[in-house]
Parts: C-alpha cells; sequence; structure tokens
C-alpha cells in the first residue's frame, strides 16, 4: 500500500496535451490498496488554472468545465490540517520561497508520512531536503 | 440434488464486488470467478468472490481514465501543435496568486 500527495501539475498535465506515459502509467498502476491525498488547495488551483486557459482560448469553456467536472470524481481525500499552514510557512522560510503554495503540499506529504507525486523540480527538490519520497514524473 | 452452500447468486457478488451483473457472469464465463451454472443461472463461489473483492484492483476507473484521454484529445485537436506546459502553468499560477 502506498500513500501519495498529488500536485496540482499531475493532474492538469493527465488532461492537456501532450501525452506524458509517466503521468497516464502513474494514474493507471494505482490501486485500491493505495490512498490519494492533496492540501484543499488542489481543487481551486485546477479550477483556476483551467479558468485561464479558456481565457487565453486555449481550452474551450464546455472541456475545461468537463475537465473539472470529471476531476470532482477523483478519490483524493483533501487534508484541512490545521497543522499543514504553519508548517508550510516554515518549509518556505527554509526554501526562501517568497510564497508558500507549493510548501502545503510538502507539509501534507510530510504529515501524511506519504510520497509526493510531482512534475515541478523546485517541489522536488524541497521535499527530499526534508526527507519526503518524491515520485518525479518527468 | 444439487449443493449450492458456498455459493451466491450473480446479483449478490455483484454487489460485493461494486461490479455490474453483466460484468460477473463475463468473469464466470471466462473463468475469472469460480462458479457453478444451473440451467440457465450461474451460482458464484463465495470464497472465489471473497478472494477477487480483497484484490487491489484500479482505484480510477477505467472510464474515467477514458474521460480524461477524451479532454486532452480534444484539446490537441484545437490546438495543433500545442504543447502545453502544465508545470509552468501551475508554477506561474503560484507565483502571481
Amino acid at each position: 500500500m502506498s500513500r501519495y500527495v498529488i500536485d496540482t501539475n499531475v493532474f492538469i498535465r493527465r488532461v492537456v496535451p501532450p501525452i506524458i506515459e509517466s503521468v497516464d502509467a502513474f494514474f493507471e498502476q494505482i490501486t485500491t490498496a493505495d490512498e490519494l491525498f492533496a492540501p484543499q488547495m488542489l481543487l481551486p488551483e485546477y479550477t483556476s488554472v483551467l479558468r485561464e486557459q479558456v481565457s487565453l482560448k486555449q481550452i474551450r469553456d464546455e472541456v475545461a468545465r468537463q475537465a473539472l467536472q470529471d476531476i470532482l470524481e477523483m478519490p483524493i481525500r483533501t487534508i484541512v490540517a490545521l497543522g499543514q499552514f504553519p508548517r508550510s510557512f516554515d518549509l518556505a522560510t527554509q526554501f526562501q520561497h517568497q510564497k508558500a503554495y507549493d510548501m502545503q503540499f510538502v507539509a501534507v506529504a510530510e504529515a501524511e508520512s506519504a510520497t509526493i507525486v510531482t512534475g515541478d523540480g523546485g517541489m522536488r527538490h524541497a521535499a527530499e531536503a526534508i526527507g519526503v519520497p518524491v515520485r518525479f514524473l518527468r | 440434488m444439487i449443493d449450492t452452500s458456498g455459493m451466491i447468486t450473480v446479483a449478490e457478488a455483484a454487489k460485493r464486488l461494486d461490479l455490474s451483473i453483466e460484468q460477473v457472469r463475463r468473469k464466470l464465463r471466462e473463468g475469472k470467478l469460480r462458479g457453478q451454472r444451473i440451467g440457465n443461472q450461474w451460482l458464484v463461489d463465495e470464497t472465489a468472490c471473497q478472494k477477487l473483492a480483497e484484490k487491489p484492483r484500479p482505484l480510477i476507473p477505467r472510464e474515467l481514465l477514458a474521460r480524461f484521454d477524451r479532454i486532452r484529445e480534444t484539446i490537441a485537436n484545437e490546438n495543433p501543435g500545442v504543447e502545453f506546459d502544465a508545470v509552468a502553468m501551475v508554477r506561474r499560477h503560484r507565483d502571481e496568486a
């Protein structure tokens, strides 16, 4: 059994071109023995990135809405534990990040003893530096 | 007399396996689930059903992944040659938030 915290970019990569084999394989390989987590910011962030693509006329409104509807069916447990906020603040300070958004994913992975799944090199670096396992999807 | 002890109906097996009745019948026909055919009716071996229920299954339904595929294909068809950099899209969003 594995526990994963999934970064928003992994979900976005699953619905926009190009096909990234490692991302598709990840979603196909996880089983009912595994658990998926994310900080609560996943859904507002996913929604907002799709909305931005609609405003840039890269994705049609109805297609973005379908992508939004579909992610709501994903079996992800969103974590609302208050401890993630001060911890993400500490981590952002430690890694000299101006913002603490990334670090919420790292803080949740740390608290849940989970592996972070991301395509973002910066998040990978921060997670590895504090001993949080990373599955980096190139 | 036919011994049906330790056997359950297809409907009950479907419920326990979170599958449709047709999916259970298919597994029986294909020999992927042990059962017994009595006349036109299948009965399912309860132990085999239990083992199958405990076996890890894909967490994300295939139909949902197929819907993601269709969305990606639609976006690709409407933006020929465009490769979206999702990591940069999310990164920019976080930096500008």
